[in-house]
């Protein structure tokens, strides 16, 4: 190929072909090979059994509903693109398209084919996941139906391409590009028309079915009149090759599917509108959407008053944690803040209503969110190494020990957590005495049984939460491959690997790390109980324990100060890489 | 101030910086210069504490960075060419918590001498996110001399400043040096390190390849005598740089 279109085409395939390469250099690394493997064997026993069980498994999607559900679906598809649909080209280009591409020697036609064949590749992996997932329920979901899909997917791809054209035109030209337009718009119009139509015809008919409570005969009331029927014909055709319950008879309506297909594709190749400039704002927009969805840090953040003044003199690291409690005040939107709030009240409300012993709701209280923000609001909050391992340069030009740095940056996710354990535990605590649930048995059991429980659970949390923290803080130290450092966010199947090994790995040292404490204050407990010291017991119990955690996050912190000390920040830039 | 003895960095079996050797005296500035790859961003690293030397030894105020990194890395500034910045704190916020971690009791009066020096008062309040490029750069200046540093250590410090603040940023190193700072300045401009500096540094795949004023470099190799810095740059290095 000649031209500029073998140069579009050459661009395509070394693109394709070097993406190919590095992902298979990264996932043939030894940091990234044990993820991919993991993530490979997950994503097998997901998407190797269905999920979608089917009545008659030899017809699998073939069902009486199914059609009709890929029907609406696909009206619903077409509808929300036309009355939803940005006022942007349908095709996105990126930056470097637009830099390198726009004002080099190609015409629109020759960009446009070159971005509908860019797309192939996300819409060949969609037909292969629906693939994946229909395999072992649907036998018959075998290439043919596969290439089915694949007609479907392209067509509403190219119908939404040929859609925003259709608006960008109007939008930059008025009148005269709603009437370059003419023709789609006016079988888009026409279409909406005859439907309505259609409707006001059977209007009895769906009146007597919604009087009868039966959606499903609305459905058919509308869908039997002639104006539905060729308003729905090319929806059906379409769809004949997917539903299609034989070989025979796929191969007998794909004909027709690929006209549609091919209709959908001049269109688009003649209407490619001047979209030039609503390209380069698309690309703005996405980058903004990409930079938000890869990360909270890109959220626009607003400068809220820190909880409390950093004064110039003082430890360093009074100045790490009160760095990383800002960050999280900043971090945390209102709109999450008020969520966290109501659900909150909701739950602890819930709990209280439905316990009716001071013991259940005890139990009821630190079986729910106080432990899950044990065990896993390390991951949540991130007001730590996890999110500074990108700053490694910068914090190791500061005149601070290394050990002393890494308890800092503990410290912080430390204070938000517990901090949100202990509301908890006082939203419920509030909510137990002044709720009407058996108010005059509430003090004296609460007293007897549960206070002493709640008291050890205060004191204990910090450091079973510290624990976890600090484990959490080592894995981005040590693997800051496997993790999401800041904002950053890693796609793919090694990356699934990766979070299923960091969050089950991590859960394990967790555990470990908490045996010997426990089993010595499980041991004290024993012991003080021989003295009948009763539910009281718990507390030393929980104050030996907390020491001996706070011990080992010491000499965590010491060891993971020597291990930061010591990492090439080249180690973070190929996580990130 | 600075003393560099046999510093040696190797990345398995590659040496990015080999059995470097050099000191920057108070109130001296030394300008490093190399062309890509030479290793000079590796010698900065090392030199501000971020990596630690496969061999050699480095020293700031009379400290050992081995042995007592942090105080001499609280004698220090390292002002990188890519500003690195904490997406949540303001401009101001940045200065007093820098201020904070090196121990700079008396910087609230230096805080807002410096956002005047640097043309961030107005931006005071702003996050990292609401500043261009260069601003960012000058935050990151800011930072660095936030709690008067004996030692300064720049990379590329021009790289996304306007005129203005590329004429206050050369008049600041100027007068930081003439307080006493040792300065030692990496940058491809010829023309800056021409200007600035008082000694050369020029190194080539890690290694030193000449150190002094120019005369002195010019002195040993009597073939540069007459040239202008760009030609005895490309002459050291071996690198002709002739247009294409």
């Amino acid at each position: 190929m000649k031209g500029p279109g073998g140069a579009l085409a050459y661009l395509l395939a070394r693109s394709t072909i070097n993406r190919a390469r590095a992902w298979v250099r990264r996932i043939t690394t030894p940091r990234y090979a044990a993820a991919f493997l993991v993530g490979a064997g997950y994503l097998y026993v997901m998407l190797g059994r269905s999920r979608f069980p089917t009545s008659t498994p030899t017809t699998g999607i073939g069902d009486d509903f199914v059609p009709l559900f890929y029907e609406m679906a696909v009206v619903l598809a077409v509808v929300l693109t036309w009355v939803f649909g940005a006022v942007e080209p349908g095709i996105y280009f990126t930056p470097a398209d637009i830099q390198m591409l726009f004002p080099a020697p190609v015409s629109r036609r020759a960009l446009v084919r070159y971005k509908l064949v860019q797309a192939q590749l996300p819409i060949l992996f969609t037909v292969f996941v629906w693939r994946m997932i229909f395999r072992s329920t649907s036998p018959s979901f075998a290439p043919g139906r596969a290439s089915a899909l694949w007609v479907v997917v392209t067509t509403l791809y190219l119908h939404r391409v040929g859609a925003s054209f259709v608006k960008v035109s109007a939008a930059q030209r008025g009148l005269s590009g709603l009437r370059r337009n003419a023709i789609p718009i006016a079988v888009v119009l026409l279409a909406f028309a005859t439907f309505i139509w259609g409707i006001v015809d059977a209007f009895p008919a769906i009146q007597a079915a919604f009087d009868r409570n039966s959606p499903q005969g609305v459905l058919s009331a509308i869908r039997s009149t002639p104006q539905a029927r060729i308003v729905l014909w090319p929806f059906d055709t379409l769809l004949a090759p997917l539903t299609a319950h034989s070989t025979a008879e796929r191969f007998r309506t794909m004909g027709w599917a690929l006209l549609i297909l091919a209709g959908c594709y001049a269109w688009v190749m003649r209407s490619a509108v001047g979209f030039e400039e609503a390209a380069m704002q698309s690309a703005e927009r996405m980058a903004a959407r990409i930079a938000r969805v890869r990360g909270r840090a890109t959220v626009p953040l607003r400068a809220w008053r820190p909880l409390f003044r950093l004064s110039p003199s003082g430890r360093p690291f009074g100045a790490i944690v009160w760095k990383n409690l800002t960050a999280f005040q900043r971090l945390a939107s209102p709109r999450r803040t008020i969520f966290f709030a109501v659900f909150t009240v909701l739950l602890a409300t819930a709990w209280m209503r439905a316990s009716t012993t001071a013991a259940s709701m005890i139990t009821g209280i630190a079986g729910g969110g106080i432990f899950w923000l044990a065990f896993f609001g390390a991951i949540a909050v991130r007001a730590d190494l996890q999110q500074d391992m990108l700053k490694l340069q910068l914090l190791r030009t500061y005149p601070i020990r290394s050990a002393t740095l890494v308890a800092a940056e503990i410290g912080g996710s430390l204070i938000v957590i517990s901090a949100v354990q202990w509301f908890l535990i006082l939203c419920a605590l509030l909510g137990f005495l002044f709720m009407p649930v058996q108010p005059r048995t509430v003090p004296s059991a609460l007293i007897a049984g549960a206070l002493p429980k709640l008291v050890a659970i205060v004191i204990a949390l910090p450091a079973i939460t510290g624990l976890r923290v600090a484990v959490a803080n080592a894995w981005a130290v040590l693997f800051p491959s496997w993790v999401q450092l800041g904002p950053t966010k890693t796609a793919g199947i090694e990356a699934i690997g990766a979070n299923m090994l960091t969050v089950f790995g991590s859960l394990l040292v967790h555990v470990l790390l908490m045996v010997v404490p426990a089993a010595i204050g499980y041991g004290l407990i024993l012991a003080l109980n021989t003295l009948s010291r009763g539910a009281w017991a718990y507390v030393p119990a929980a104050i030996v324990f907390s020491a001996i955690s706070t011990v080992e996050l010491w000499l965590i912190a010491k060891w993971l100060g020597n291990v930061f000390s010591r990492t090439d920040p080249s180690a973070v830039d190929a996580a990130l890489s | 101030m600075i003393a560099v003895r046999g510093l040696t960095k190797r990345y398995g079996e590659f040496t990015a910086v080999r059995d470097l050797s050099f000191g920057v005296e108070p109130g001296e500035v030394l300008g490093l210069v190399g062309p890509n790859g030479a290793g000079k961003t590796t010698t900065l690293r090392a030199l501000s504490g971020i990596i630690t030397p496969s061999a050699g030894s480095i020293a700031v105020g009379g400290f050992d960075m081995a042995r007592e990194p942090e105080r001499a890395k609280s004698l220090l500034a390292f002002i990188p060419d890519e500003p690195q910045l904490f997406d949540y704190l303001t401009v101001e916020e940045h200065l007093q918590f820098t201020a904070r971690l090196y121990g700079a009791a008396d910087a609230a009066g230096r805080i807002p001498a410096l956002l005047g020096e640097l043309e961030l008062n107005d931006k005071r309040s702003a996050l990292p996110s609401e500043l261009s490029r260069g601003m960012k750069q000058k935050l990151a200046i800011a930072c660095g001399l936030v709690h008067a540093p004996s030692a300064l250590i720049l990379d590329e410090p021009l790289t996304g400043l306007d005129p203005a603040g590329i004429r206050r940023m050369k008049g600041t190193i100027a007068s930081r040096a003439k307080s006493g700072v040792a300065v030692l300045l990496s940058s491809h401009l010829l023309h800056l390190v021409e200007e600035l500096c008082t000694r050369l540094l020029v190194i080539q795949q890690g290694r030193m390849v000449a150190i002094g004023t120019i005369a002195e470099i010019v002195a040993g190799r009597p073939q540069l005598a007459g040239q202008g810095l760009e030609d005895i740059f490309l002459a050291l290095t071996g690198d002709g740089g002739a247009p294409a």
